[in-house]
């Protein structure tokens, strides 16, 4: 072949490639911001599950006491709860111990402390559930018990947690599922221009029998490869993400909020595989009706 | 070969592109189909190689009736019949010898078989000696050469040529005749739609002619002995 020729053959193709290349980045890109989000959503949901799981079986039923309750109704109570079935534990709280917890919680709010005395505090039973869903459970069971002010389900405080943990998952996985659609029309998008560019080739191959499926292997391929390679990017930014996120978690620390390296590497599977699910559709996407027989 | 019942073709259910089409070539003819633009010709080849399907009528192409052929099943069908057209369709970017081989590439050949079977093709036509250069340093009937091995090294049974030479000077398409006519006389049916009076009157073949999609001449001239009986 005259050198001219391999001149003119090899500035096409690069031509070609830088072409598609950009597109191609763009449709990784794409690819990688939306399974950064799921990753993000799955990691970040997970972890606050496990601190509403924690935080949920940490939880006590507080039964309060009246002021003036005889002393046999105190005893028959502390047996019933004691023999019911859901009940883990029962630990008797009195005045005194009451006002001893009291001050640790206000111990920063000395002028409240100063206005009470463990006489102005209720004496109290902490029903410690085998299974805190059960509240209800004991709570009808102790209903017209005499000597019973108030029973209280601390989960009721973090039912409202749990909340906005559901409220953030929605809004990832609706973030998500937006970006996973707009990474698949990138995709396709870049499949098309490939086949476009392709064309000659593409009617030549039907012409002579090529089956369907041969022609299409390769732009498939190479939809797959970029969802794999975005899945590639995600785990990155990911793993780059995580000390910052962790910072802001350290705001709640309380809650004990912590995602591991380990996590997101476990992940990767699984964003893969979501990758080349974005992949194979977007170029699926794209091949449609242009490579019809 | 190719039988064709009643064969109505229309557009948008007004363009009336084929009507009531019925011909039949057997198996080693070698048929001229004639008329002017627009006259249908370009459909009925279309049908042939079903890129597209017949409004009404029967179509069938080696015995098998390919109106109601699984989409799948139209590749099998296609490498029965080999391609040639007036603008080549030659891949710029491959030499003479990577285009006559990605027909067999695509199809799932070899490479043993697309290294033999290329050289013998090449020779067939005459490009022995040029097949590493690259389409448009050839002229315009080398590379119609190149198209025609294209479209006979997968030894299809029928050979369809859209304008074979339409874009060539008459010398050298009376070359390219010369090449179909050898391809017929290996038992390949060769259909070849035209407007070149002066190659059809030169080969006195069956002409079948095509106006505002009906037919209205089918004529045997000239049938010889490896003609329609083989």
């Amino acid at each position: 072949m005259p050198g001219i020729k391999v001149d003119y053959a090899v500035r096409e193709t690069v031509t070609n490639m830088r072409r598609n290349v950009l597109m191609a980045v763009a449709a990784v890109l794409v690819v990688a911001v939306s399974l950064f989000l799921v990753g993000g959503v799955l990691l970040v949901t997970r972890a606050l599950n496990r601190v509403v799981d924690v935080q949920t079986h940490k939880v006590e039923v507080g039964v309060f006491l009246i002021r003036d309750i005889t002393p046999e109704d105190k005893e028959s109570l502390q047996r019933d709860l004691l023999a019911m079935p859901e009940v883990d534990r029962v630990i008797y709280e009195s005045k005194q111990e009451a006002y001893e917890h009291f001050k640790i919680l206000f111990k920063d709010s000395p002028d409240i402390v100063a206005n009470v005395t463990p006489d102005s505090l209720p004496e109290s039973f902490h029903v410690k559930l085998k299974k805190p869903s059960e509240f209800s459970i004991v709570r009808d069971r102790l209903a017209n018990r005499p000597g019973i002010d108030k029973i209280r389900d601390q989960r009721e405080f973090l039912k409202r947690f749990f909340r906005v943990v559901q409220a953030v998952r929605a809004f990832g996985i609706a973030l998500m599922v937006v970006f996973a659609f707009a990474a698949a029309i990138l995709i396709a998008t870049t499949i098309r221009m490939a086949i476009y560019a392709r064309r000659k080739e593409i009617a030549i191959m039907k012409l002579v029998g090529a089956t369907n499926w041969f022609i299409r292997i390769p732009f498939m391929m190479e939809g797959i490869l970029q969802g794999v390679v975005g899945a590639i990017v995600a785990v990155g930014l990911l793993l780059a993400v995580r000390p910052f996120v962790s910072g802001i978690f350290h705001v709640f620390q309380f809650l004990g909020v912590t995602v591991s390296i380990k996590e997101i590497l476990l992940q990767t599977f699984l964003l893969m595989a979501i990758g080349i699910g974005i992949g194979g559709l977007g170029s699926l996407l794209g091949l449609r009706r242009y490579l019809e027989v | 070969m190719i039988k064709t019942i009643n064969v109505n073709k229309s557009y948008r259910g007004s363009v009336h592109a084929l009507r009531d089409v019925s011909i039949d070539i057997a198996k080693g003819e070698f048929v001229f189909l004639v008329g002017p633009s627009g006259s249908g010709k370009s459909t009925f080849i279309r049908l042939m190689l079903r890129e597209e399907t017949p409004t009404s009528g029967e179509i069938y192409v080696a015995g098998k009736n390919i109106g109601q052929l699984a989409s799948w099943k139209v590749p099998m069908l296609r490498r029965n019949i080999g391609c040639v057209f007036q603008d080549f369709k030659l891949l710029p970017n491959k030499t003479v010898f990577e285009n006559v081989g990605f027909a067999l590439q695509v199809i799932g050949r070899s490479k043993d078989v697309i290294a033999k079977q290329v050289p013998e093709i090449l020779d067939l036509v005459g490009l022995g000696s040029k097949s590493h250069h690259l389409p448009d340093e050839l002229s315009g009937g080398e590379q119609q050469r190149v198209s025609i091995a294209r479209a006979f090294v997968n030894r299809p049974q029928i050979l369809l040529a859209d304008e074979p030479t339409g874009n060539l000077d008459p010398a050298t398409s009376v070359d390219i005749m010369k090449l179909l006519d050898r391809i017929n006389r290996t038992g390949t049916t060769v259909l070849m739609a035209t407007h070149d009076h002066a190659i059809v009157d030169a080969m006195r073949r069956r002409v079948i002619e095509l106006e505002g999609g009906i037919v209205v001449r089918d004529q045997e001239r000239g049938v010889y002995g490896y003609g329609a009986q083989v």
